[in-house]
């Protein structure tokens, strides 16, 4: 019992995270909550959504005469979250020195 | 009518099975290494429910209208301009690129901590380590 | 820790075999070159700083497990990965920087004007994203090469070892298993 307890309880965690889930919309339904607005959340999903809004259209359409980069994830990364992207590469850098701190890699 | 609601949303429930996967690992497993892979599970479930809920369907990828003009269709741009034709989600992707690269300094820093503590107590188990302790 | 089973021979006797060996030292130029188009056209297409790094430290780490770690060791020396990680960094907040010296916001791109903005689809365009890109792709080489590294060439800490037997919280479990502590 005490070894069946764990899948009983991570089964049922499982199954109420699938009932949440499909209360969202399908795959590939240009109305996606994180595509337009917050207002299309899974609860109204029927509603009409104004799609100007959405920072990601926005994106979609200036990013190329914004930056000037083709790919839209690269201007999204370097140019409108640069900071984001800085910090980013040092969060890896200190990344790096923890480990040689903490294993203690001799010079050479 | 289920089966559709299901196959529909088959990406969610495969994120939400890997989910569970990594949090019983994460939770149930004594051993260091392996609560190490279970949590790297968990942010690769994590990882595909941001790119799966970009998707849309038959909408060209953020590159492919903007690309090169042997690339580009000039038609499709301008119906991108005006609306008329959605594009994938540009932003999970951009934000899922930074949770790769902060996942992966977790587990270079817990791997390092985990050799100094099999140096240490000799053991990776977390029971004995924790009985060593008191 | 990674080659484990190898720490008690000497390094002369690790041998991963010919074809491994052939194989890889076709393969490692290819990989970088391969891990400098993606960053270098990561305006264009798919692809950027972070992938085209990662791609070439694969190709360093393909040839240290090819190859002993010594020999891995000589093309890229601890020296210089340390200065490639930290150059990296370097380049890309100087990239912002240029933005402040003239006058504007850090890292501004397009109002700037400081680096080529050519027609968009053309090698030299978009202004300072290329040049973050080579910057971002410098760096995350270094810091995935060097993290492998140290890694491959850990050793369990002397002082540690020394005292291991004199301090009594370094009991390991298996003193603590003859005792009869469970």
């Amino acid at each position: 019992m005490k070894k069946f307890l764990p899948a009983i309880l991570f089964t049922v965690f499982a199954f109420s995270m699938i009932m949440v889930i499909m209360g969202f919309n399908p795959i590939g339904d240009p109305h996606l909550p994180g595509y337009a607005d917050f207002i299309s959340s899974p609860m109204n999903k029927h509603q009409v959504v104004k799609q100007a809004d959405s920072i990601a259209l926005h994106y979609n359409r200036h990013a190329c005469s914004d930056t000037g980069a083709m790919d839209i994830i690269a201007a999204i990364i370097f140019d409108y979250r640069g900071y984001d992207t800085l910090f980013e590469t040092t969060v890896l850098f200190t990344a790096l020195i923890g480990v040689l701190s903490i294993i203690g890699v001799k010079e050479g | 009518m289920l089966i559709e609601t299901v196959l529909s949303r088959i990406d969610y429930i495969v994120t939400v099975i890997l989910f569970c996967i990594g949090l019983y690992a994460l939770i149930i497993k004594p051993n260091l290494i392996k609560k190490l892979i279970g949590m790297n599970v968990i942010e690769t479930s994590v990882y595909l429910f941001f790119i799966a809920s970009a998707d849309v369907r038959l909408g060209p990828a953020s590159w492919q209208w903007a690309g090169p003009s042997e690339i580009a269709d000039a038609a499709q741009a301008a119906r991108v301009a005006a609306g008329q034709v959605a594009l994938v989600n540009p932003i999970p992707s951009a934000l899922i690129l930074t949770a790769i690269v902060v996942s992966i300094s977790v587990t270079a820093i817990s791997l390092a901590l985990s050799i100094k503590i099999y140096e240490h107590y000799g053991t990776l188990d977390t029971r004995k380590i924790m009985r060593l302790k008191g | 820790m990674l080659m484990s089973g190898q720490r008690d021979k000497k390094e002369s006797e690790y041998w991963s075999g010919i074809v491994i060996q052939l194989v890889s030292r076709i393969m490692c130029p290819f990989i970088i070159m391969f891990g400098i188009y993606l960053i270098t056209h990561g305006h264009l297409t798919p692809g950027g700083g972070f992938q085209g790094g990662v791609i070439i430290a694969a190709s360093f780490i393909l040839f240290a497990l090819a190859f002993n770690k010594k020999e891995g060791r000589q093309m890229v020396p601890s020296f210089w990965l340390r200065c490639g990680a930290s150059g990296g960094i370097l380049i890309y907040i100087g990239v912002g920087l240029a933005g402040i010296i003239l006058g504007y916001n850090f890292l501004a791109n397009k109002v700037a004007g400081i680096f080529p903005r050519g027609l968009p689809g053309e090698l030299l365009s978009s202004g300072s994203i290329f040049w973050i890109n080579i910057g971002v792709g410098l760096a995350v080489a270094s810091i995935f090469t060097d993290l492998f590294f140290s890694f491959l060439e850990e050793r369990p800490d002397e002082t540690c070892l020394k005292t291991k037997q004199e301090l009594p919280y370094r009991r390991r479990w298996s003193d603590v298993d003859r005792n009869g502590l469970k």
